[in-house]
């Protein structure tokens, strides 16, 4: 070696290892790249195309906005997203408060059997959705329901949950909770965890109360998890389609319809694919801007 | 330089290497579609049925003369998509026709009632199944959305047209005049009831007749026992079951002369109206997820009366078993008090157009439609064939304990329900009343306008599309 400099040179110009450099991580990412272009992107792109198209027959024809201009001439469309934003709107917050609540139990120091109640809270996300969406339908059953039965022993006669507008979301909105509370806790509590306890110890030495510290320490130092757990159950809910589909079935009167099982019942029941691909783009622009808001609400310092 | 030089190769290698594994999978993947096999040893297995069959089929060239009963020798493999238990008779008949077929495979693809496994494969036009079960309801948009996907089976349906069961032949004829599905089973429908519940209200059941018969026999059962005679989701959002039932009774349709959707005509307020006095005189009860709580309300002792169709007779034997014994069976009332015969539910076999093996395809199901053996099988699955040939076949002359009459014997009687036009766009129509019928049960709103609100919302779906 070293004798053949400019053979050396030809071989391996700087450029060209550079290149070959460059290309090692591609090669190793190759196989995720093939099942991400072929099972992510593509459908992804693909719908930006469908949205702007007419399908018929395996046929497919352009349409221009008129997919757009069926969805938003539909008032049943501007109900699913009001259906929606009214859970978001009650379920999120009351849902991040007992979050944040139960995290700040869970990291009492004098706490016993702490591992033991981590698992009964967070124990519910790992129930099926199906098998949770049943159970709170038999729960609330006018007639047999649990609830009810509940109420009738204490001789009151329990409301007719599923057939009202409001009492109908609010079940939703109880199931939702019950489900995804103790996810978002353990979310929280890892954020609680990093706090060091320094801060209260100091502070406390400082005179500082307890209230005090749980906004000038604790909520600060939580902050960036707390953002992170909102942004998830916004777009969770922005996208919920289970719960209302098997629980209320987007009844009374598609009282509790969401984006998502509107989006699902004009793609597969009216065979409209253009028109969902085009709901399906409003949405992920909505959540866009939402996402955008909470970032640039939260980003103060 | 050197350690470059190898690292280089190496990488080419991996890259290789990498790639090689992509095609691998890719190709073993596209061979699982093909075999709409979900699991990755059914790759081997459907492989090993190849083996078996080209072996099969050199044994049978043989045999050749002997097989005369469809005049040339079947031969190769299908799929064929259904669900739930009547797949499961599918089977049991596709074992009796490959014993009779030697040299033929026939694979039943178990799928969902939701169509999710066929609509892309209709879409792509990959993947098809060879047979696909579809509902009456549903048949007419699958050939208006999928053009010249369905193989024209007149050659089968046509000459036994007068066999079927008059409403099951309509439902599967296009527009131009073809076949593009083999009938397969109705829901003749009959009143089922509490035999114990009504003796103890002293309420004799030959004498209703009418559906004012029924809300009264309805009263005092209410009145005497405080149990309830009829049972449907109020909201609309489970189920449309309940309107269906009068609408069709009456030979009702969804459209107007010239296609456009009319949910007002006067069939369907006539129902409409008449369910609103069974709520209002308090004889029903609201069932919010339909099918889940008829069970419970079944066995809760809260409902005694079903006028609903023989396949439900399958699922009272199996999900309300302690109430065997207390079950009779007598004629549905009607508005004036004759006829009353109505099919509710029922499905038919289509078969692909681009079908490899089209013919064993067509004689396959042909077979399992129109054989006596193969309807006493789908009897027994709780398909109740709409082939009358099959009528004549013992297992429906069979005594069941449950009922303590022979359930063959009296739906048989039942089949000449009148024939409903479920048009292209009956899922859009379906969606828009569902919504129709919980303004109307749950918050009481005025039926002809909920209705025609209903109308003009499917119709504006449907000229979108």
């Amino acid at each position: 070696m070293g004798k053949m400099p400019g053979v050396e040179k030809a071989l391996y110009s700087r450029r060209g290892c550079s290149m070959k450099k460059m290309l090692v991580p591609f090669a190793f990412l190759l196989p995720y790249l093939v099942v991400y272009l072929t099972f992510t992107l593509y459908p992804t792109a693909y719908s930006v195309v469908l949205s702007f198209m007419k399908f018929k027959g395996g046929n497919l024809s352009f349409v221009g906005l008129k997919n757009f201009q069926f969805l938003f001439s539909d008032p049943v469309f501007f109900k699913a997203i009001a259906n929606t934003f009214i859970i978001l709107l009650i379920q999120v917050p009351i849902q991040t408060l007992l979050a944040v609540v139960l995290a700040n139990f869970l990291n009492k120091k004098l706490l016993r059997c702490k591992g033991l109640l981590r698992m009964i809270i967070f124990m519910p996300v790992l129930i099926d959705t199906v098998s949770y969406s049943i159970v709170f339908r038999l729960f609330f059953n006018t007639e047999n329901g649990m609830i009810n039965n509940f109420l009738r022993s204490l001789g009151m006669e329990g409301p007719d949950w599923l057939n009202v507008g409001f009492l109908s979301k609010a079940v939703i909105m109880i199931a939702m909770t019950w489900r995804w509370t103790g996810y978002n806790t353990v979310i929280i509590l890892g954020g609680l965890q990093n706090i060091p306890m320094e801060l209260y110890e100091a502070a406390a030495i400082d005179g500082a109360s307890t209230g005090k510290q749980f906004w000038n320490i604790t909520i600060p130092g939580i902050k960036p998890v707390l953002l992170f757990s909102v942004i998830l159950s916004v777009t969770g809910t922005l996208q919920l389609f289970t719960e209302p589909y098997l629980l209320t079935y987007g009844g009374p009167v598609n009282e509790t319809l969401t984006i998502v099982q509107y989006l699902y019942k004009v793609g597969f029941k009216t065979f409209n694919f253009g028109a969902a691909s085009a709901g399906s783009y409003v949405l992920a622009i909505m959540i866009g801007i939402l996402t955008f808001l909470q970032l640039k609400v939260t980003k103060e310092d | 330089m050197r350690k470059k030089l190898i690292a280089c190769i190496l990488t080419a290698a991996m890259l290789s290497m990498c790639m090689g594994c992509g095609n691998d999978s890719g190709a073993s993947q596209g061979k699982g579609e093909e075999n709409q096999a979900e699991e990755a040893s059914s790759d081997t297995q459907a492989e090993g049925d190849e083996n078996v069959n080209a072996e099969v089929s050199e044994e049978a060239e043989g045999e050749a003369d002997a097989e005369a009963s469809e005049g040339s020798q079947l031969s190769g493999e299908i799929h064929v998509a259904s669900w739930n238990a009547s797949a499961d008779g599918l089977a049991e008949i596709a074992e009796k026709f490959m014993e009779l077929h030697p040299g033929t495979t026939v694979i039943v693809d178990k799928v969902d009632a939701e169509y999710t496994k066929l609509y892309p494969a209709l879409a792509s036009g990959v993947n098809v199944p060879d047979v696909m079960q579809i509902q009456q309801t549903d048949i007419q948009a699958f050939l208006n959305n999928y053009e010249g996907s369905f193989a024209d089976v007149t050659d089968i349906v046509e000459p036994e047209k007068d066999n079927f069961a008059a409403s099951a032949v309509s439902v599967a004829l296009g527009s131009d005049g073809k076949y593009y599905g083999i009938p397969w089973d109705i829901g003749p429908c009959a009143m089922m009831y509490r035999k114990d519940v009504f003796e103890e209200a002293g309420v004799d059941v030959a004498t209703i007749k009418t559906w004012d018969d029924f809300l009264e026999a309805g009263k005092v059962i209410l009145d005497k026992t405080g149990k309830k005679m009829f049972g449907f989701c109020y909201n609309g959002a489970s189920s449309s079951d309940a309107v269906k039932l009068f609408l069709h009774q009456q030979g009702g349709t969804y459209y107007d002369a010239d296609g456009k959707v009319d949910l007002t005509t006067d069939k369907m307020l006539k129902g409409i109206a008449f369910l609103k006095e069974m709520q209002d005189a308090g004889i029903t009860m609201d069932l919010p997820s339909e099918w889940d709580d008829r069970i419970t309300a079944l066995n809760a002792d809260q409902l005694v009366c079903l006028p609903y169709p023989v396949w439900y007779t399958g699922t009272l034997m199996s999900s309300v078993e302690g109430q065997s014994g207390k079950w009779g069976i007598a004629p549905m009332p009607s508005f004036d008090g004759e006829g009353g015969e109505v099919s509710m539910g029922g499905c038919v076999l289509a078969i692909s157009a681009n079908s490899e093996n089209l013919e064993l395809a067509k004689a396959y199901t042909a077979y399992a439609m129109m054989d006596n053996e193969a309807n006493e099988i789908n009897f027994k699955w709780g398909q109740f064939p709409s082939y009358t040939p099959s009528y004549e076949a013992d297992a429906f002359k069979q005594v069941d304990e449950y009922f303590g009459v022979s359930r063959g014997e009296i739906f048989t009687k039942l089949v000449n329900s009148p024939s409903i036009d479920f048009g292209p766009y009956f899922t859009d129509v379906d969606q828009s009343m569902r919504t129709a019928i919980g303004d109307i049960f749950v918050n009481g709103a005025d039926p002809e306008t909920a209705l025609s609100e209903a109308a003009e919302a499917a119709q504006r779906i449907i000229d979108a599309k």
